[in-house]
C-alpha cells in the first residue's frame, strides 16, 4: 500500500521535485489543504475507505508510512 | 560598443480566469459600483523605512510594465495588457498618518471606492500607500486591481517589495503567463463544457438568493476586518479540529461562511428553504513558486448547499466536503475551465448573462475564500517586523457580500466585505453572531 500511496501522491498530489518515500514529511513537501481533499478522495477511490473527520489530523497525514497504517487500520474488519 | 537594446515585451493575453474578473469588472462599472480593487494590508512594528520603500516602488515599476499598462481586447476580442505601450514608471507611493480605532478601516473603504486605479487606461494599477497608526506601529496598504493579479500573486508581490531585489539585465519582464491555454475549436471547448452548462441548468429550481436587494441602488463598499489573536485562532483551531478535522480548512471555513450569510437571508425571509450557492476559487497550480506573480490563476468550483444540508455545522462541513468530490469526480473543474474558456472571447458586460439568466439575476451567494498562509516566509520588511498581515477585497452586488479568510503566524484574519443597501445594521449584527457562534466554542 505504501507504494501505491508514494506512486498516487507523486502523480496527482504533489508536484514535489526530490524523492518522495515512506519516511517524508509531507506538508514540508507541499501538501495543502486542498491536496488533502484531493488525497481523501483518492484514498476512497483507490482503496474504498471514507476517512472520519476526528482521523483527520497534521499526525495521520504526516507521512505515506501513517496514512497507510490509518487506511490499513480502517480497511479491517 | 553598445550592449544591444533588450528586445520589447509583447502584449500580455489575459487568462480565462481573468475573464471572470474581467466580468464582475464590468457589472461593478456599469452600475455605479466603482472598480473591482482590493487592499492588501501588512501591518509592521517600529518605524518605515521610506528610503527603502521608495527604492522597491522605483524598480518595481521599472521591471513589471503590466503595473502601468492597459487592459484591452484586440481585433481577436481576446483582452491583452499592453506591455509594449506601457511607460515606465514607479509604482506609486503615498505617506499617510492616521489616527482613532477605525482610522485604518476607513482609510480602506476610501481607497477601495476610489476609482484612482483604472485597468483600461494607462496608469498605476497598484499602488503603495505606507501608513503611520501610532508611535511604533505602522502598515503598508497596497491598493490593487483584481484584474492584475489574484491573492497568491499578491502574497508573491510583496515578498518582492520587502527583498527588493534588482533589475534584470535583460530588461524589463512580463511577470504573467505568456500563453495561458493553447487554442482549442469552440466545438471541442462545448463538448468539455458541457456537464458544467447541464449542472447550471440544474440552479434555477433552487431559487438561489443572495444578499443583493433588486431596485436598491448599489452603495459604498464597506468592510469589517477582525483580527483574531493566537489565542482566540487556537480557539477556533481546536473546535475545527473537534468539527471537521485538523486538515479540511476549505469546506469547514467555507460552511462558517456560508451558514452566517444564510442565517441573514432566513431572516429576511422567514419560512423559505434557504440554499446557498457558493462560488470558491481554487488555484490551479498548487506550488504558489511556479506560478507567475501576474493574472489571476484560479479555477472556480460552484458548489450548491441544501438548506438542509447547512441546518449543523459539523454535517454541513462533511456534506461540503462530498459536493466537493462530486464536484470533482465529475470533472466540473475541466468543465468549468472549458466554459471560461469558451467565455474569454466575449464581451465583458455579457461575461455574466448565462450565471443571471440560470439564476434569475443573481451570480452566486457569497463569495468566500480562505487564502491559507498569508505571504509565508514574509517576517520583515526593510528592518521592520511583520505583525500581521490580510487581505480586503472589494464585492460587488450581486451577491453583495464576500467574507474572506486567511491567517498570518497563527493569528486568523477574517474579513467582512459588503455593499451599503445589502446588509442592515442588524444584519450585519446577525451575520457577525452566526459567524462568531460557529467559530468559537460554546
Amino acid at each position: 500500500m505504501e507504494q501505491d500511496l508514494i506512486e498516487l501522491i507523486r502523480s496527482d498530489i504533489l508536484d514535489h521535485a526530490g524523492p518522495i518515500t515512506a519516511e517524508t514529511d509531507l506538508f514540508t513537501a507541499g501538501l495543502d489543504s486542498m491536496g488533502i481533499m484531493q488525497l481523501l478522495l483518492a484514498i476512497e477511490d483507490r482503496f474504498g475507505v471514507a476517512m472520519d473527520p476526528a482521523d483527520l489530523s497534521r499526525e495521520n497525514f504526516s507521512t505515506v508510512e501513517k496514512i497507510a497504517t490509518l487506511v490499513t487500520g480502517r480497511q479491517a474488519p | 560598443m553598445n550592449a544591444p537594446a533588450p528586445a520589447p515585451l509583447g502584449p500580455l493575453r489575459a487568462t480565462c480566469s481573468d475573464g471572470f474578473l474581467m466580468g464582475l469588472e464590468s457589472l461593478m462599472r456599469r452600475t455605479g459600483q466603482g472598480h473591482h480593487l482590493a487592499c492588501t494590508v501588512v501591518e509592521c512594528a517600529g518605524e518605515p523605512d521610506l528610503a527603502a520603500l521608495r527604492r522597491a516602488a522605483e524598480l518595481l515599476g521599472r521591471k513589471y510594465p503590466i503595473l502601468q499598462a492597459r487592459l484591452s481586447r484586440g481585433g481577436d476580442w481576446l483582452a491583452r495588457w499592453e506591455l509594449d505601450r506601457a511607460v515606465a514608471a514607479a509604482v506609486p507611493l503615498e505617506t499617510w498618518n492616521l489616527e482613532g480605532p477605525d482610522g485604518l478601516r476607513d482609510f480602506i473603504e476610501e481607497r477601495l471606492n476610489g476609482r484612482e486605479i483604472d485597468i483600461h487606461r494607462a496608469g498605476a494599477n497598484l499602488r503603495l500607500h505606507v501608513v503611520a497608526l501610532g508611535p511604533e506601529r505602522w502598515a503598508l496598504v497596497v491598493l490593487w486591481s483584481h484584474s492584475l493579479h489574484d491573492a497568491v500573486g499578491i502574497d508573491k508581490l510583496l515578498r518582492e517589495i520587502a527583498a527588493t531585489g534588482s533589475f534584470p539585465e535583460g530588461g524589463p519582464v512580463s511577470g504573467g503567463l505568456e500563453e495561458p491555454l493553447a487554442g482549442e475549436p469552440v466545438q471541442a471547448l462545448y463538448r468539455r463544457a458541457k456537464p458544467m452548462i447541464e449542472e447550471m441548468r440544474t440552479f434555477p429550481a433552487w431559487r438561489v438568493r443572495s444578499l443583493h436587494r433588486k431596485g436598491v441602488r448599489p452603495g459604498r463598499n464597506r468592510v469589517v476586518v477582525e483580527n483574531f489573536d493566537l489565542a482566540a485562532t487556537a480557539e477556533i483551531r481546536a473546535k475545527m479540529a473537534k468539527t471537521a478535522g485538523e486538515l479540511l480548512l476549505l469546506p469547514y471555513f467555507a460552511c462558517c461562511a456560508a451558514r452566517a450569510v444564510q442565517a441573514v437571508i432566513a431572516a429576511r425571509h422567514p419560512g423559505e428553504e434557504v440554499p446557498v450557492l457558493l462560488s470558491l476559487p481554487v488555484q490551479r497550480q498548487g506550488d504558489p513558486d511556479k506560478r507567475p506573480l501576474f493574472q489571476n490563476h484560479m479555477a472556480v468550483y460552484t458548489l450548491l448547499m441544501s438548506g438542509a444540508e447547512l441546518a449543523e455545522l459539523k454535517p454541513a462541513a462533511k456534506a461540503l466536503f462530498r459536493k466537493y468530490a462530486d464536484f470533482m469526480r465529475r470533472k466540473l473543474p475541466t468543465a468549468m475551465d472549458a466554459l471560461m474558456q469558451m467565455m474569454e472571447r466575449c464581451p465583458s458586460r455579457f461575461y455574466n448573462l448565462p450565471v443571471f439568466f440560470y439564476l434569475k439575476g443573481e451570480l452566486c451567494t457569497l463569495f468566500h475564500s480562505h487564502t491559507g498562509s498569508f505571504a509565508a516566509g514574509l517576517e520583515e520588511i526593510h528592518g521592520s517586523r511583520v505583525l500581521n498581515g490580510y487581505h480586503v477585497p472589494s464585492v460587488c452586488t450581486p451577491p453583495g457580500i464576500g467574507i474572506f479568510f486567511s491567517e498570518y503566524a497563527g493569528q486568523l484574519s477574517m474579513t467582512l466585505s459588503w455593499r451599503d443597501g445589502c446588509l442592515a445594521a442588524d444584519e450585519l449584527a446577525l451575520l457577525r453572531a452566526t459567524l462568531h457562534r460557529d467559530l468559537f466554542p460554546e
